[in-house]
């Protein structure tokens, strides 16, 4: 066989199957590490346990406020905890950020596969496997929280396209978080910190139909209600219609715009990898 | 005089649960309780008394880091009984503390961010020294060393070599009774390992400070001790001096000669020496070189050097003297037979 | 006592090696006071369509808050390190520890001093600043002789739980999942009237998970509401030393459970 005839050099799929590839051993590692999971599957449920009973104990003796039963409220929340927890890197960014450190890095830069797709087939292997538990846990969840059926067969096809949306947003802010490596000194601290920021604006505390004013303003034009309130939204009927194929819209845009910045801050960090040398 | 260290039957077994793999695995391995029990050290007996040098030798995971961890303290025995200076060292173990020094050939105590002089003055303060008591060490121990270019480096900044050394004198700043080396020399160059050598001999001899020394550097044990303890299994294979140790397990010495020229095939004289009836075993001949075993208690240098020389006239020779290695290989070998 | 002076001289030590790192100590700071102040900014935004909850209102609940986080602070400055003890085991350094004629726990508590604990007090003493403010105490002596014990106390019933997870970690090589879990039933469950996680739970949290007894309970008695509290007066009075009484038992604990230490390497 001559030189360089082993490695297929067609067409511009020539990369997926090492993406593929990447994805299958992503998800294996996730079951590996499915002790970790577990728990922090357990922090979500304590999360939406207290989250019930915090509502509960608002609304007191009224059924409904702004228009929403507690039910509806209390299936908000669980949804949106849930779909907030499987979204959630808890991977990647450390296992990059290690390797960075290392220089093991090299490697994964040295492949012909691009370095920003390889670390998005990471995250969505990673996002895979998280749903899987989700669905597994299902019905724990229903138990310590309140699951329930969406607001019509529309909502529910709505529903599905927006929580694929939901994840293609989150994944490209994890990859933001995931570049980040090569800047700070500690991951886990931004880790947190962006769960944190990411879930209140996501509404998974509270909807954003709640947040006051100038908070609202700025919660709607960020890009964490695109990952967890908007399917949410659709699924319990706050968005319906044309309102929420607008929000899915909303989704896609975020999508192109956090790509487009992925690129940019590629290009700078690549510029970083040079400069720090073997 | 009351030994410093004395061990009795000590054991050492750790029960660890036994995980099942397959896709319920983490679920079994958290519902049934069964264990798996490894007997790193089983059933130890050994007295060291003061002013000794002692090595320890086996293979990975042949007890000898149990056996070590045990008399520092860290691990508790699971039977048996074990006394350093008079007091078992897991129930006192801060008075224990205070009178041995610990050298881990992988891990510096050494504070990573600070200058060596800080490190060795909070040990100072830990081991509770006067300060002119510490003072003194510091001095004596710096010189030794030849510790001052770096002494106010942060220790980071130090090679292998210079941190060791900076282990060293905060392995003695206290002057304790005993000092435990655990795999030293790993890693250091040869000028490094001299000085080391050099430097826990000094301790040992002007100091009177026992000394413990576990490694895979069979050099280290040749130059500083004279009594070897070899432990495998968690079981005691030999103790007693390096020259019986050898004498027993490698018990040759190797002819090495030079065959005079002669226009004979390869192989002839060899053979010719093998159905001679020489007092030794030929073990081979290439490119006219000869190489004969010869048992070093039975028969003298000169009667295999005169045999062997009557059969095939020799140009030149060396005798080779058994080496640590080769005992070694020999006694970690039966292990592999048995 | 010698042990506190060395204790207070390694605690030295281990801050002037972090000095090194200033501009992660900034991004510490303000990641420990955002993370704090999180919690409040959810409570803030359903009291103003709320007035109360469980009959306490936003005052009063920023009061509880507050007052968590001050015993949050107040336990997390001398002993954050605890959390960490998995990776101090794993790296070899406990073997180390053990060998020193030094209370291996205090050693491991001054093991580094990351500094976004300074974040957390920063955290505390704003809020406390500001919900003070909303509600109406009388600051007489002994009041604030209660307030300086039920901080004390409510930092020892938090440390309780945190020294029992931390010493799994002489048993178990990963424990950090145990620990998460530890700080956020006592971050969430903590932050609110406990009385509205029910009956049962309330018990729990009293009596078994010592959550209520950190700000609940004082909350209760400095804002002058022992009659709605599930417990009598008197023993709401003494919450703060159910916390001591608990951290007292976690320590022995803690200190036995050393013996099962297996250390790593052969």
């Amino acid at each position: 066989m001559p030189v360089g005839a082993a490695t297929r050099q067609d067409g511009p799929w020539r990369n997926v199957p090492a993406y593929a590839q990447i994805i299958r051993s992503r998800m294996k590692t996730a079951l590996t590490y499915r002790q970790n999971a577990v728990f922090t599957l357990g922090i979500v449920i304590v999360q939406i346990f207290i989250l019930s009973r915090v509502w509960t104990a608002l609304y007191g003796d009224a059924g409904t406020v702004n228009g929403i039963p507690l039910s509806e409220m209390l299936l908000y929340l669980t949804l949106a905890n849930l779909q907030g927890w499987a979204v959630q890197d808890a991977t990647v960014c450390s296992y990059l950020w290690e390797r960075i450190r290392e220089g093991r890095i090299a490697f994964d830069l040295l492949r012909p596969a691009g370095f920003i797709p390889q670390v998005i087939a990471q995250l969505v292997g990673s996002a895979l496997m998280m749903t899987t538990f989700a669905v597994v846990a299902l019905p724990v969840v229903a138990i310590i929280g309140t699951l329930g059926a969406p607001a019509s067969p529309a909502a529910f096809g709505l529903w599905l396209v927006s929580l694929l949306c939901g994840i293609g947003v989150a994944v490209m802010l994890n990859l933001m978080i995931c570049l980040s490596a090569f800047w700070t000194t500690e991951i886990n601290g931004t880790m947190m910190l962006f769960s944190l920021i990411s879930q209140f604006f996501a509404g998974v505390f509270v909807p954003l139909s709640y947040f006051p004013g100038l908070l609202r303003t700025v919660a709607e034009h960020l890009p964490f209600q695109a990952t967890t309130y908007t399917p949410v939204a659709i699924y319990v009927g706050h968005l319906e219609g044309a309102d929420a194929i607008r929000a899915i819209g909303v989704q896609l845009v975020w999508i192109a715009v956090l790509a487009l910045v992925a690129r940019l801050v590629w290009s700078r960090a690549q510029h970083r990898v040079v400069v720090q040398g073997g | 005089m009351p030994p410093v260290i004395r061990a009795e039957g000590l054991t050492k077994h750790f029960r660890r649960p036994r995980r099942f793999d397959g896709p319920l695995g983490t679920l079994r391995t958290m519902v049934t309780r069964q264990y798996e029990e490894t007997r790193a050290v089983d059933g130890v007996d050994f007295t060291v008394s003061a002013g000794e040098l002692v090595a320890y030798l086996g293979p990975n995971g042949a007890g000898k880091s149990t056996t070590i961890k045990m008399m520092t303290g860290v691990l508790v025995p699971t039977g048996g009984l074990l006394e350093v200076n008079g007091t078992v060292p897991w129930r006192d173990r801060e008075r224990n503390a205070m009178h041995i020094g610990v050298v881990f050939g992988q891990r510096s105590q050494l504070w990573w961010d600070l200058p060596l002089i800080d490190s060795l003055a909070m040990l100072g303060k830990l081991y509770r020294l006067p300060h002119a008591t510490y003072r003194r060490n510091l001095d004596r121990l710096v010189e030794l060393l030849d510790v001052t270019p770096f002494l106010h480096q942060p220790v980071r900044q130090l090679s292998l070599g210079q941190r060791m050394r900076g282990d060293l004198a905060a392995a003695m700043l206290h002057e304790p009774r005993i000092l435990y080396l655990d795999e030293p020399t790993i890693g250091l160059d040869a000028v490094a390992k001299v000085r080391m050598r050099d430097f826990v001999a000094e301790m040992n001899r002007d100091n009177g400070t026992t000394v413990v020394l576990t490694t895979h550097d069979l050099v280290d044990v040749e130059t500083l001790c004279d009594r070897v303890v070899v432990i495998d299994s968690g079981r005691v294979l030999y103790d007693g001096k390096l020259a019986d140790l050898k004498a027993r397990y490698a018990p040759h010495r190797i002819l090495v000669a030079q065959l005079a020229a002669e226009p004979v095939p390869a192989g002839t004289r060899a053979g010719t020496l093998r159905s001679s009836g020489i007092p030794g075993e030929v073990i081979s001949e290439e490119n006219g070189v000869l190489r004969v075993r010869f048992e070093a208690a039975r028969v003298s240098a000169q009667e295999i050097i005169a045999a062997v020389n009557e059969q095939c006239p020799l140009a030149d020779l060396t005798i080779v003297e058994p080496d640590l290695e080769d005992v070694v290989r020999t006694l970690y070998g039966d292990r592999g037979a048995a | 006592m010698n042990d506190l002076r060395l204790t207070l001289e390694l605690y030295r030590i281990a801050i002037r090696a972090e000095r090194q790192y200033r501009l992660n100590f900034l991004l510490m700071c303000v990641l420990g006071v955002v993370y704090q102040c999180s919690g409040i900014a959810f409570v803030w935004v359903m009291l103003r369509t709320f007035d109360t909850i469980a009959g306490w209102t936003f005052g009063e609940v920023a009061f509880l808050y507050a007052l968590r986080l001050l015993a949050h602070a107040a336990w997390a400055v001398p002993f954050h390190q605890l959390e960490f003890m998995d990776g101090t085991i794993r790296e070899g350094r406990f073997d180390r520890y053990l060998v020193r004629p030094l209370n291996p726990f205090l050693q491991v508590i001054t093991t580094r001093f990351q500094m976004n604990v300074i974040g957390d007090v920063l955290a505390a003493v704003v809020m406390f600043v500001l919900a003070v403010n909303l509600v109406s105490i009388d600051f007489s002596p002994v009041h604030i002789l209660y307030l300086i014990f039920a901080v004390i106390g409510g930092a020892l019933a938090e440390g309780a739980a945190k020294v029992c997870v931390s010493s799994l970690s002489f048993r178990f090589v990963q424990t950090w999942a145990a620990s998460r879990l530890a700080d956020s039933i006592y971050l969430m469950f903590g932050s609110y009237p406990t009385s509205i996680f029910g009956p049962a739970m309330t018990w729990a949290l009293t009596w078994v998970v010592p959550v209520a007894v950190v700000a609940y309970l004082p909350a209760g008695v400095l804002l002058g509401r022992t009659g709605d509290l599930h417990v009598p007066g008197a023993v709401a009075i003494a919450a703060p030393l159910v916390g001591l009484c608990w951290f007292l038992v976690a320590y022995r604990w803690w200190r036995n459970q050393v013996r099962g230490y297996q250390s790593v390497g052969a």
